[in-house]
């Protein structure tokens, strides 16, 4: 019992990291139509923008915070800086050329990140506060973990608040369904798409800062953890904001059970889920029908 | 036109088959390796330029290719001349199936797809250590006697690629290219006027992963071995860059691309390890300045 | 268009062509030696620092008149940590650059393709880092040597450890991949004839590209083994010891070995309080361990390289790679390939470390391994391998 709810966590926490980074994937791409290979460089940056903030400020008395903070921020900045001067121009024109650029943005960042901070594997210890593990009666189980599935929960109610309840909510979703309808509303277009670029790679950003702490940061950690946000949108269905959810959340239960039950061939698995899903709903579980 | 064009081809031929007679391996080594790439580049703009159809996984057919034809040479110890056409027919066999689920899908659909197919693939070949060997990957995949030397290894490959190059240049220029073009300039009206549009791209798709799967056998004979890599889907990220640099509205294009990728990173990494900043940089460049690649540049100067 | 992008194509080729020549016609004095390691990509952390120390040696062999009397010259090649990469890379060096011999590689794929191209163009190649035992068995041939230790020394090594702390239950955490697989081998072979009680309760598998640690950290916590052996190598047990101490694991477990060089200097500095203390940990070499002439000299010199006064233990498989190399063209007495490979096969060569011996049918170096248990220093802010045990390889090797 005790070790079933220890990896049940350990799924659960690794999942909704992962979902911090494709939830933005997915956005973005429901609003821009641009598959974001980038994606995985924001969240790399973003973590170690956080471990260049750490070994300045520190970790206690909330540096970590403000790194994580200060990871997003620029995140933001930067990616905004991409969409207006780029990205932009790229709308409406063939789609191999928006996936090359977001691809050149990865090779490009990949060589100034090795640049600024070399190629040795570099981490930052947990935050004091959340330290060693916590009691919770069937098992201990780490602070920092519980606080990952923690921010997990909060981001996607929160995102899914913002998409609910509010004006730019509304917009996004009535983008991600009818692009057309926007500047037909008299909508600022341009505005949206700058914004949610920036906000997805923000929240990228944050994820990378989040993870530095519990993996290690590396070079080749952006196309790793791009890789396993492509399957994870199109298992949930690339432009859905719970798809990416769910698809998160069964990726990470996914390694836990096929530990257990067929420990030699747990990475085809995930493939085999992807293929499957693909075979019988190809837009994904959540996504929509193509064409619609 | 075609006429001065066919000559022009097959003066260039003709002059590299003179390289070996510089005596230089290195050369040959360096032309072995353009040629394979020129065919490997050509064969996913027949999915790009003319199908529409951007493929992110191109580099699974390679692998398959590549894999199929060390296996049967090594494993089973089958003569070049049988394994080749047979590991051919199983990466067609491969890209059919494949293809068959992937062209359901168009657009973004269309590359994740054959992007995750192609990761399947390479978590195939990473895991079936009894046939491909893992990741250790399979060594002494030896040529027959006769082109065991770089330049008759060499003059072989040119012949191989001279000879697909022209198949694949027929397909381009036949009723199939076109209807092709048509598809991709407008799905719709092609389906008005009775094209059957997902079995003339199944077809292409066929045709694409065929003449990969070709380039990957070339290219696990030409450096004797083949590891799982080949799979993996920056490969695939490569073959693209290639086709979009050198400029996919061209049959040629891609040709220009393969090697003027290819030569421009040796020049490159005499200098600096940057080259993939530099190749980022020449990808922007060439995403906002000059969209028709290399090809689409000169076309427009030699018009002015 | 299309005619003029064909002049193009053309014009390059002949660039392409006058380079080519123009190297091949240098045929001169110096020994020219080739490198051949991951500068650029995820093993470049490695790679840089053993062609650190392939560079070091060089300006020594240089600095004392050369090998034979002739002036040594060096070209380094990035291998990318791909095997494709590597193939070309050592292609380049022999066809372009005329080595006439090369060393390097550091993952095992680049390792298994130079020894391939050293095969086809008949080159000597020594294998500075890549351990996997594939390259001495069904892939070995007669133009490859080892500096490096195999990974039956390794597991071998590791086996002697375990047994020493008396463990009879275990798991074991290794890489799924060659390395790992290979590792395991050595580790059962010589558990066996150490100790036949012993057995393996519980294997995991992580995929190499895994960064998340934490379900096999449950898997062998939730086994009733006592010791536990990993193949988590270089920094990819940074991420892992954190991950195993945020639960409480390595309380837990009483014993941990851990091979891959996870003691290494590099390592141990990078994570800081966060190593854990108390586990046997290996590496390449430690900087503090042993207090010969030969090893402090070569301190020396890396310390002045790297202004680092706890210099790291990479750039020793490069060094080491060209001693051996050097003294089996000073054995030979000329460069021919024939001759200075039967010089090399059972020559003993002083190195850094100390003298090493090259048998014969493999062409293995009997390079041992530092073996150390993770302990908190008096007189450092990092924590050291205290007791260095070092475990010779002859028993080994096998």
């Amino acid at each position: 019992m005790m070790y079933a709810t220890i990896q049940f966590l350990n799924g659960l926490s690794y999942g909704l990291s992962l979902f911090l980074v494709a939830a933005g994937l997915s956005i973005i791409f429901g609003v821009l139509r641009v598959l974001n290979f980038a994606h995985g460089t924001f969240y790399m940056l973003g973590g170690y923008i956080a471990y260049e903030a750490v070994s300045h400020i520190g970790l206690s008395d909330g540096g970590f915070w403000i790194a994580v903070a200060l990871s997003g921020l620029v995140l933001a900045v930067l990616a905004a800086i991409i969409e207006r001067l780029m990205l932009r121009k790229l709308y409406g024109r063939d789609e191999v050329y928006q996936l090359l650029f977001t691809f050149a943005l990865v090779l490009l960042f990949s060589d100034v990140i090795r640049g600024l901070w070399g190629t040795q594997v570099l981490s930052i210890s947990f935050p004091p506060e959340l330290s060693g593990a916590q009691d919770l009666g069937l098992a201990y189980y780490p602070r920092y973990r519980l606080f990952l599935c923690l921010v997990g929960i909060v981001v996607a109610i929160g995102v899914w608040f913002v998409f609910q309840r509010t004006r730019w909510g509304r917009i996004i979703r009535a983008a991600t369904q009818d692009r057309e309808i926007l500047g037909a509303l008299g909508i600022n277009v341009p505005l949206v798409y700058l914004v949610v670029f920036s906000a997805g790679a923000a929240l990228a950003g944050i994820g990378g800062a989040l993870a530095a702490p519990a993996l290690a940061l590396k070079p080749g950690m952006d196309t790793e953890i791009i890789v396993e946000c492509f399957i994870v949108v199109i298992i949930g269905g690339l432009g859905s904001l719970w798809g990416a959810f769910i698809g998160a959340i069964l990726i990470g239960q996914l390694r836990s059970i096929g530990l257990y039950f067929v420990p030699e061939w747990e990475i085809v698995l995930v493939y085999l889920l992807m293929i499957a899903v693909l075979a019988f709903r190809p837009w994904g579980l959540l996504g929509k029908r193509e064409g619609e | 036109m075609p006429h001065s064009r066919l000559l022009l081809g097959a003066g260039i031929v003709g002059l590299l088959a003179l390289l070996p007679l510089s005596g230089s391996t290195y050369l040959m080594y360096l032309s072995t390796q353009v040629l394979i790439f020129v065919l490997f580049a050509t064969s996913l703009n027949i999915l790009i330029g003319y199908a529409g159809l951007v493929s992110f996984g191109h580099a699974a057919f390679f692998a398959i290719g590549g894999y199929g034809c060390a296996i049967l040479l090594r494993t089973y110890e089958i003569p070049l001349l049988l394994a080749m056409p047979a590991a051919l027919v199983m990466t067609a066999i491969l890209s059919a199936l494949i293809g068959s689920l992937c062209v359901r899908l168009t657009s973004y659909y269309f590359s994740m797809l054959t992007l995750a197919f192609g990761q399947l693939i390479w978590a195939v070949v990473f895991k079936w250590r009894s046939m491909t060997g893992g990741d250790d990957g399979l060594l002494r995949v030896d040529s027959p006697s006769w082109i065991d030397t770089p330049a008759s290894f060499f003059i072989f490959t040119l012949l191989v690629v001279t000879l697909a190059m022209l198949a694949l240049w027929i397909v381009a220029h036949s009723p199939l290219g076109r209807t092709l073009m048509a598809i991709r300039e407008n799905q719709v009206r092609a389906g008005f006027l009775g094209v059957h549009t997902r079995r003339v791209q199944l077809v292409a798709f066929t045709i694409a992963g065929t003449f990969a799967g070709l380039a990957g056998a070339l290219f696990a004979l030409f450096n004797r071995s083949i590891f799982p890599d080949s799979a993996w889907w920056l490969q695939s990220a490569e073959v693209l860059i290639m086709v979009v640099l050198g400029g996919m509205n061209s049959f040629f294009g891609p040709m220009v691309g393969a090697l003027t990728l290819i030569v421009l990173s040796r020049f490159t990494l005499e200098v600096t390890d940057y080259w993939p900043g530099l190749l980022a940089i020449i990808l922007l460049a060439t995403l906002f300045f000059f969209p028709n690649g290399i090809a689409g540049l000169l076309k427009a100067k030699g018009k002015r | 268009m299309s005619m003029k992008s064909k002049l193009s194509l053309l014009g390059m080729t002949a660039i392409a062509l006058v380079m080519a020549t123009g190297a091949h016609a240098q045929e001169g004095e110096p020994i020219r030696i080739g490198a051949a390691y991951p500068l650029t990509g995820p093993a470049a952390t490695n790679g840089l620092l053993a062609a650190l120390g392939h560079e070091m040696i060089i300006d020594k062999i240089n600095a004392e008149g050369g090998i034979l009397g002739r002036p040594v010259e060096s070209f380094t090649r990035d291998s990318k940590g791909t095997p494709a990469d590597a193939t070309s890379a050592a292609r380049d060096l022999i066809t372009l650059d005329n080595a006439d011999f090369i060393v390097g590689g550091f993952t095992s794929g680049e390792g298994l393709a130079i020894s391939e191209v050293a095969l086809q163009e008949e080159v000597i190649y020594i294998a500075a880092s890549p351990k996997t035992i594939q390259m001495s068995e069904d892939n070995f041939h007669k133009y490859m040597f080892r500096t490096a230790a195999n990974t039956n020394t390794e597991g071998g090594s590791a086996a002697i450890i375990m047994n020493d702390l008396g463990v009879k239950r275990i798991c074991t955490m290794l890489l799924d991949y060659s390395y790992g697989h290979d590792l395991l081998k050595g580790f059962k072979a010589h558990l066996e004839e150490l100790d036949p009680e012993a057995e393996i309760v519980t294997e995991v598998w992580p995929a190499l590209n895994v960064s998340d640690y934490t379900p096999y950290i449950t898997e062998v916590m939730n086994s009733d083994c006592t010791g536990v052996f990993s193949g988590i190598w270089g920094g990819l047990f940074v991420p892992f010891a954190k991950q195993a101490a945020s639960f409480g694991f390595f309380d837990q477990k009483e014993h941990f070995v851990a091979a891959g060089e996870p003691g290494s200097q590099e390592i141990i500095e990078e994570l800081g309080d966060d190593m854990p203390t108390g586990i046997w940990a290996n590496s390449y070499e430690v900087w503090y361990y042993p207090d010969t002439e030969a090893h402090n000299k070569y301190l020396e010199e890396l310390r002045q390289r790297l202004d680092n006064p706890y210099p790291p233990s990479w750039p020793i498989t490069g060094y080491m790679a060209v001693q051996a190399l050097a003294a089996g063209i000073e054995a030979a007495g000329n460069t021919d390939t024939d001759a200075v490979i039967d010089a090399l096969e059972g020559l003993t060569y002083e190195s850094a470390i100390g003298p090493q011996t090259i048998r014969e049918s493999d062409h293995q170096a009997n390079r041992g391994q530092y073996w150390g248990q993770i302990a908190e220093s008096d007189e450092y802010n990092f924590k050291i391998l205290d007791p260095v045990r070092y475990i010779e390889a002859d028993d080994i090797m096998d």
